[in-house]
């Protein structure tokens, strides 16, 4: 065989290999007919080279004669690349200050497992909708006016948030109160270094802030651009604040009180944190207004 | 214009084309072609189309049951032949159908634009 046709010979081998089994041999067959009479036997070997260049690299090639799958549909990389942050958010963190913690070997296997079912979790969906188009058909969604505030939602809101700030600021006679009177005195009472200004106050402030912008919405009726942005800094701050403490400790002298408070400042810091990420998203979903489109005159 | 913009016609020519590469090759195809010589006719009457294009759609047009192929030993080796199918020659003619009435519209719309 000429050297000419040995390249082609390669060539072909390489696109055939890219192909389901089934279809292989017919069409490597046919490309290497093809290509031998377009190309000839007596072709210099760099022309043959940059002739097969021009075709196409193998792996194109044989897409084009077998459109390839794809594992995650490129349509899919926006909520695969949510999805992972959510996940990564929402692994017990790696600090190992925390109460609720993991180290940071088990951490990266969670991360690591997580990557590994979104991407069993969006290939099944890819698969299934080449399977049945009819299941990716768009449905339209009821739309809701998020800046309405509703009194059902509200109220309650603005309930827990005074109960946390009233536990916070008072945790012996709030929780002593719904523990019945069972817990001992001085057991719920903060340590010298908590009631620290730089401490304890800053949180005290957020939630107050917090309860002031939840309950002027039942007052005004809608949220604007500026209360929205608010509540997200308060929730983030808060949030933040609360991590702080579970973090760095020192809240009550007693042991049982001390484990208990800072587990619950860490689950109370995440669930504000998160608020504030889905507000964050809601935002980013959000359209302009009509009236803010500029229109040519 | 922008920087791009060759680049940007370019990719526009392409699709273009791309658009109709299939209704040359069935045009072409009332008898049998292999490969290498329908790129040949089609390049002699004006469509030249990259083998690289050519060989995968006519095993795609195939596939989609618009051609019929078989191997055969003419003058020189085997090679495999194509031609329309009865379902491809059915498509063929509606295809052309819409293509005549659509060049008629898009050239009154240009007209009109001059």
């Amino acid at each position: 065989m000429s050297r000419a046709f040995d390249i082609i010979e390669s060539y072909v081998i390489d696109v055939a290999a890219c192909l389901p089994r089934a279809q292989r041999a017919d069409v490597a067959a046919e490309l290497r007919s093809l290509l031998r009479e377009e190309i000839g036997a007596d072709t210099p070997e760099n022309e043959v080279i940059a002739r097969l260049r021009a075709f196409g690299r193998p792996a194109d090639v044989a897409a084009r004669y077998h459109p390839p799958y794809t594992l995650i549909e490129s349509t899919d990389t926006r909520g695969f690349v949510l999805a992972a942050v959510i996940g990564a958010l929402l692994i017990p963190p790696a600090n190992q200050r925390l109460p609720l913690s993991v180290d940071q070997n088990t951490a990266s296997i969670f991360f690591l497992a997580w990557l590994g079912a979104l991407l069993l979790l969006f290939a099944a969906k890819s698969w299934a909708f080449r399977r049945w188009p009819s299941l990716s058909r768009w449905n339209p969604t009821r739309l809701r006016d998020y800046d309405a505030v509703r009194m059902i939602e509200q109220i309650p809101i603005v309930a827990i948030l005074v109960f946390y700030e009233a536990a916070y600021l008072m945790p012996a006679t709030v929780i002593g109160a719904l523990s019945g009177g069972n817990i001992p005195a001085g057991v719920l009472d903060y340590t010298a270094d908590f009631l620290n200004p730089i401490r304890m106050w800053w949180f005290a402030l957020f939630g107050f802030a917090l309860i002031v912008l939840e309950a002027a919405m039942i007052a005004r009726g809608r949220w604007s651009r500026v209360t929205r942005t608010l509540e997200i800094v308060l929730f983030l701050l808060a949030g933040t604040q609360l991590g702080w403490h579970a973090s760095y400790g020192d809240i009550f002298a007693n042991v049982q009180a001390e484990h208990g408070a800072r587990m619950a400042f860490q689950l109370l810091g995440a669930a504000f944190v998160l608020t504030a990420v889905l507000k964050i998203y809601r935002e980013w979903r959000r359209l302009p207004p009509l009236e803010a489109v500029s229109v040519a005159a | 214009m922008q920087k791009n913009s060759p680049d940007v016609a370019f990719r526009l020519e392409q699709e273009l084309r791309r658009g109709v590469l299939m209704l040359a090759v069935l045009s072409q195809l009332r008898k049998d072609q292999y490969g290498y010589s329908l790129r040949q006719l089609l390049d002699a009457k004006g469509m030249a189309i990259e083998e690289g294009t050519l060989y995968p759609l006519l095993r795609r047009m195939e596939e989609q049951g618009l051609l019929h192929s078989e191997w055969k030993i003419e003058d020189g080796p085997p090679r495999r032949y194509y031609r329309r199918s009865r379902d491809g020659e059915k498509i063929y003619r509606g295809l052309a159908t819409q293509w005549r009435g659509l060049v008629a519209t898009v050239e009154g719309l240009m007209e009109e634009s001059k």
